[in-house]
């Protein structure tokens, strides 16, 4: 799992500002300003949904993708690693002054569990 | 018997050693000293009470672990070999054999878990990272209004700042932050942490593993803060863990929340009264005692051959 691509990025974005189901033809749309192929958009969401970051429905005859979890989701999800709250004690951040409060954790672990808990989370 | 003896002594050291080394002073005046002596009895402690096992059950070979364990597979597979051991000694040898192996469990699941983390932490920030100008290139910036600053080690390093972080530290609070953290990187506190964290795993009821682990973690800590200090940033540094610390504990503080308020204190103050370094004949003293300590039990794996 390395980073993102600017490419994978992009489609994120452009399926996160969308806010509902798009089909590939959609997001080649939106992403018009990049000058991107249909066949290299559709690459993109194939390899984002291996990487568990997309869903894929059908609708009918097309294929659908929407975003795993929201932007938000992510970044709480981001936020608890580092307050070592979803790992245990594994060191595996250690962060500059450990001073969150509790309401703030509270927040963020609402934040995480209104949203639909991200497929590609590890146990 | 006598090298059972050496690892139960050796054992015994270290319990006694991380029991009474927190009261040590000159520890947050010389940090990275007592990391080393902290090392040496986690290092102790986790070889000795396998060596004791193995040595006990290993005796009657009058060898070091690995040669004596050459001669009891030895003496397994093949009936006319030399003295077979009893019973006891038989279960003495499983029973470190399976010790080791849980140590070894939770040396590897500590170590794989933290690199499995950092890498689901470095795909979803490639995500959802932003820059900032003023963060500067170096760093991303985490859009969440909770202030958080903190650095993914490993081999594509990063510096990570949340909006809530950059909003509430100035320039030079936040340059001397960013040098804290880049002293993690440089010097790859992650893997001083490691072994006491794995440690802590393997028995993690164990009120002096984690007292060691704690007292480790905020060396690391001190010794991220001189680095920075030494590059000039000491007094914003003083100033941006009070910046943090303010806008942190908020309520009735349970016990983790107290323990952090007093670490984030201690680090202030040290930053701002820098104590008297320890004459330097007392800390090499120390150190050497703290290497024989850890050497002991590790040459009698290999010897005597």
């Amino acid at each position: 799992m390395r980073r993102a691509s600017g490419l994978e990025r992009a489609v994120m974005d452009a399926l996160w500002d969308r806010g509902q189901p798009a089909t590939g033809r959609e997001i080649t749309r939106d992403l018009a300003g990049r000058d991107l192929a249909y066949t290299t958009v559709m690459t993109v969401l194939n390899r984002l949904v291996a990487k568990q970051l997309v869903t894929r429905a059908m609708d009918g005859r097309t294929c659908r993708y929407q975003p795993v979890a929201s932007r938000e989701a992510y970044v709480a999800e981001l936020m608890l690693d580092v307050l070592g709250l979803t790992d245990d004690r594994a060191a595996a951040l250690t962060q500059f002054a450990r001073s969150v409060n509790r309401p703030d954790a509270a927040a963020l672990r609402r934040a995480l569990a209104d949203d639909e808990p991200p497929a590609g989370r590890r146990a | 018997m006598i090298y059972a003896w050496h690892y139960a002594v050796a054992l015994l050291l270290a319990i006694g050693g991380a029991a009474v080394f927190p009261r040590c002073r000159w520890a947050h005046v010389a940090p990275r000293g007592a990391l080393a002596v902290w090392q040496a009895l986690v290092l102790t402690s986790t070889v000795s009470p396998v060596g004791v096992l193995m040595a006990a059950g290993l005796e009657p070979y009058h060898r070091g672990i690995v040669p004596g364990l050459i001669c009891f597979t030895r003496g397994l597979v093949s009936v006319h070999s030399r003295p077979r051991p009893g019973a006891g000694q038989d279960a003495a040898v499983a029973a470190g054999l399976l010790l080791a192996a849980w140590i070894g469990a939770a040396w590897a699941r500590c170590a794989i878990g933290a690199r499995r983390l950092r890498r689901r932490h470095r795909l979803l920030l490639s995500l959802v990272g932003t820059h900032d100008p003023a963060a500067g290139a170096g760093a991303t910036v985490l859009d969440h209004p909770a202030p958080a600053a903190y650095c993914l080690p490993g081999r594509h390093p990063a510096i990570i700042l949340s909006r809530g972080a950059l909003d509430a530290l100035d320039q030079a609070q936040l340059a001397a932050v960013l040098a804290h953290e880049r002293a993690h990187l440089a010097e790859r506190h992650d893997l001083l942490l490691l072994p006491a964290a794995a440690l802590r795993r393997a028995f993690p009821r164990g009120r002096l593993i984690r007292r060691a682990h704690d007292a480790v973690a905020l060396l690391v800590e001190m010794r991220a803060d001189d680095w920075a200090a030494a590059q000039s940033w000491r007094e914003d540094l003083a100033r941006a863990l009070g910046t943090f610390r303010a806008l942190g504990v908020e309520g009735p503080p349970d016990g983790a929340m107290a323990a952090a308020a007093s670490d984030l204190g201690m680090r202030i103050d040290r930053l701002r009264c820098p104590g008297d370094r320890p004459p330097a004949a007392a800390r090499i003293a120390l150190l050497v005692l703290a290497a024989a300590l850890a050497l002991t039990p590790l040459s009698l794996i290999a010897l005597p051959v």
